[in-house]
């Protein structure tokens, strides 16, 4: 059920514009939520990615590309408003190679939501890894790598678990 | 539908593996990247990929290190390096706990400012210095 595609209707520009910005907003929250409670991590940067949960959702409903709109305008609000220059580099570095990797990964029907959201988590750490050495131009922050991936593995398994109970109802309700 | 239960087994067996090559990778690499361990004596201050100085962690002393973009405090007290308070935006190198062991480090992204603790006599760095300079 979660991999069949669902391609719905063709939707008006209106309903689009209006249901990205509900999304966005519904993301804008996640983020909120999530920079109100820091939880002390043993290494800096590791977060739940609550925000994901719009992304990976509409990955399996939406069309990729509103997906992708949803996502990047999530974090340049979300940069702006709690956040900094620095900030949106890392998050849409992050950003942007999780979603890309979670959608090939959807694309290829291998695994369900929680393997496509433990890979995206994964991978966004690694993006923002690299950023971070980049940045620095110093490779000392390598030894954070494992961390990192462990990390990745324990918030996409959540977000996933969470996006395949989140499905099922979205499925219910407006898909069938 | 009939073929759905398979299927989702099928795929619930593919992220099990998927899991466990992940936690594998890590474990595989926490070795070869992690050589804390041993307890440091020195910490070396980096700004930008340039060594700014070296610190003895053995003598307390708080000192300010100016970077091009902004100012760190750093206090060495009872054989720890940590960031007192600094003028980044996140604050997440303050909010670090003080670090002793060889291999670890503080980080302050925004002013790209990395601290690391070594053991001098590891003679890990290239040129085997004799002693740091505490100013």
């Amino acid at each position: 059920m979660l991999l069949q595609n669902n391609p719905g209707k063709r939707k008006t520009p209106a309903v689009l514009v209006a249901q990205s910005g509900v999304l966005i907003a519904l993301a804008l929250v996640f983020s909120y939520v999530e920079h109100l409670i820091p939880i002390p991590t043993p290494v800096p940067g590791i977060k739940i990615g609550l925000a994901n949960l719009v992304s990976l959702t509409g990955l399996f409903f939406l069309h990729p590309a509103q997906v992708f709109i949803i996502l990047v305008s999530r974090i340049l609000l979300a940069g702006l408003m709690f956040g900094n220059m620095s900030t949106i580099i890392y998050s849409l570095a992050g950003g942007v190679v999780s979603f890309l990797i979670m959608y090939l990964f959807k694309r290829l029907k291998l695994f369900s939501a929680t393997g496509i959201s433990m890979l995206g988590g994964v991978f966004h750490n690694l993006a923002q890894l690299s950023v971070a050495c980049i940045i620095l131009s110093s490779t000392s922050l390598l030894m954070y790598l494992p961390v990192l991936i462990i990390a990745g593995v324990v918030s996409g398994l959540l977000i996933g678990t969470v996006t395949e109970l989140v499905s099922k109802t979205v499925q219910k309700n407006f898909y069938s | 539908m009939s073929s759905r239960p398979i299927s989702l087994s099928k795929l619930s067996k593919n992220n099990l593996i998927l899991f466990v090559c992940l936690i594998l990778v890590a474990g595989v690499l926490y070795p070869l990247l992690n050589r804390s361990g041993s307890e440091g004596s020195v910490a070396v201050i980096e700004i930008d990929g340039e060594e700014y100085t070296r610190v003895d962690l053995s003598q307390d002393t708080v000192f300010t290190v100016p970077t091009p973009a902004g100012i760190n405090t750093v206090k060495v007290s009872n054989h720890e390096i940590s960031v007192e308070s600094a003028d980044c935006p996140d604050k997440i190198c303050v909010n670090q706990a003080a670090i002793h062991q060889s291999g670890e480090i503080i980080v302050c992204l925004p002013h790209k400012l990395v601290i690391t603790v070594i053991t001098d006599t590891a003679k890990e760095s290239e040129e085997p210095q004799i002693d740091a300079v505490t100013e």
